[in-house]
């Protein structure tokens, strides 16, 4: 097995998505999730691990990123560039990113999350709803009624 | 694992990779997502900012941000700051509270009145941290409601001035696990009539009641040598200590190296600026309150995200 990272040549699991694709992860990479450690704490170890609810395109940007949090540690500029990527998956295709936030919710890595939950936040942070329905490509389903009701309930964030 | 070594390992039986970046089976989209994990990422919202957009974008998300998830961690230091009028804060802070349905751990508001307090205290049933400096919330309200607060962990009662010593030591009779006190008060000038007169009850209650506190902030307070003592004495576990301002000190016998042995310790005359803004009772149009705010005030961390 090449290795691109260290010498301490470490183990690699083995995991099958939802499509049927097999992929081979270190160990350490896989860890991050917790749904991942569980099964393998249940001695799925040596086997072929089942990903049924993570197509094949999404886990691969999972593992980019576990890859790249786990080198980000310490090193800004590798943090800038994480987030930067996170931003620009946002923008360009708002629709994979939220199955990216369903897969890292399903498999459960905490890292992942905070940093996906709070790089979208950021990007909501000071956006119109109108605004914010036409970048991530959401259909307004409210009656006028319903959205001045909303303005009733809220009234108070607005003084 | 990158992709090449992947690719190295031909004895694996595995189909060919696409990768596209666009996901082919799964349905879901912004609409339809779990609203956990909606509410994941809308707790790192201001609480007034996301009510003013966040549920006018779509049904479920509205749907998310009435749900309980969002509310369970409640600041609105800077909105309170703004608004500045107790009776707009408290219809606020309770239907705030109100949504977090039982779930509310912290909230961190400012000019809090008895009513507001009250329905903290009824749903607050897990509420650990609270910090409600320059509220108007008096003793007699404390008395009434101090047996629900017992699982407080965290209290910022700072410039609080309808809270006397009593109200302390209520507070201390029943949450027992409180190991943060912030009870920082105004800067009261050499005109005042109070000024230079020792007064110990506030630092005797805190003495006889907080055992078990940790971080204690008693900037401007008005004890002698014999309060101070007191804390010392009871309260060992203690590893913040903030006096400033309490000009009162005398620091006699071996007082000063007690002191100095705490891990963080800001004496009397150790100024800092992060503590006039708290004691200031302005409606809030200061310029150069957020600032201090978010760092005195939020938990917002951004340590990990950033």
């Amino acid at each position: 097995m090449a290795s691109t990272s260290n010498s301490t040549s470490s183990k690699i699991i083995t995991l099958r998505s939802s499509d049927g694709e097999v992929f081979e992860v270190e160990e350490s990479v896989a860890l991050e999730s917790n749904l991942i450690r569980r099964m393998m704490e249940d001695d799925c170890a040596n086997n072929i691990i089942p990903l049924p609810n993570v197509t094949a395109p999404i886990f691969y940007l999972v593992i980019e990123h576990c890859k790249k949090h786990a080198e980000m540690k310490d090193n800004k500029e590798k943090k800038k560039e994480l987030r930067s990527q996170g931003e620009e998956l946002l923008k360009s295709d708002p629709h994979t990113y939220s199955n990216l936030m369903e897969a890292v919710n399903y498999l459960d890595i905490k890292s992942l999350m905070d940093l996906t939950a709070q790089w979208l936040a950021d990007f909501l942070k000071g956006k119109s709803p109108r605004l914010i329905r036409e970048l991530l490509k959401i259909k307004n389903d409210f009656t006028p009624e319903e959205e001045a009701e909303i303005l009733e309930r809220n009234r108070w964030a607005f003084d | 694992m990158s992709e090449e070594e992947d690719e190295e390992s031909p004895e694996k039986k595995k189909k060919k990779r696409r990768l596209c970046n666009t996901s082919s089976s799964a349905s879901s989209s912004w609409e339809g997502l779990n609203p956990e994990i909606l509410s994941l990422i809308f707790v790192r919202i201001s609480a007034d900012e996301l009510c003013r957009s966040v549920p006018f974008v779509c049904r479920s998300w509205r749907e998310a941000v009435a749900g309980p998830y969002c509310w369970a961690d409640v600041d609105v230091v800077s909105w309170c700051r703004r608004c500045g009028n107790s009776d707009v804060i408290n219809t606020a802070v309770r239907k705030l509270v109100r949504r977090s349905r039982g779930t509310l751990r912290s909230l961190s508001a400012y000019k809090l009145g008895d009513p507001a307090f009250s329905f903290v205290a009824n749903f607050g049933k897990c509420l650990k941290i609270l910090k409600i400096p320059v509220s108007n919330v008096t003793d007699k309200m404390v008395a009434k409601h101090a047996g629900s607060l017992s699982t407080i962990t965290d209290l910022d009662i700072s410039n609080c001035s309808e809270i006397t010593y009593k109200g302390i030591e209520t507070l201390g009779q029943h949450c027992k696990s409180l190991f943060l006190l912030k009870r920082n008060m105004p800067f009261l000038d050499s005109e005042s009539a109070h000024h230079g007169k020792a007064v110990e009850d506030e630092a005797m209650a805190v003495a006889n009641t907080m055992p078990r506190l940790v971080h204690l902030e008693l900037a401007y307070g008005r004890f002698s040598d014999r309060g101070l003592d007191a804390i010392l004495t009871k309260c060992k576990d203690l590893q913040h200590l903030d006096i400033q301002g309490c000009t009162n000190l005398n620091f006699d016998g071996d007082l000063e190296l007690r002191c100095e042995r705490i891990n963080v310790f800001t004496g009397p005359y150790d100024y800092d600026d992060d503590h006039v803004s708290i004691s200031e009772d302005s409606g809030g149009a200061g310029s150069d309150e957020e600032g201090t705010d978010s760092e005195i005030y939020s938990d917002s961390s951004s340590d990990e995200s950033d």
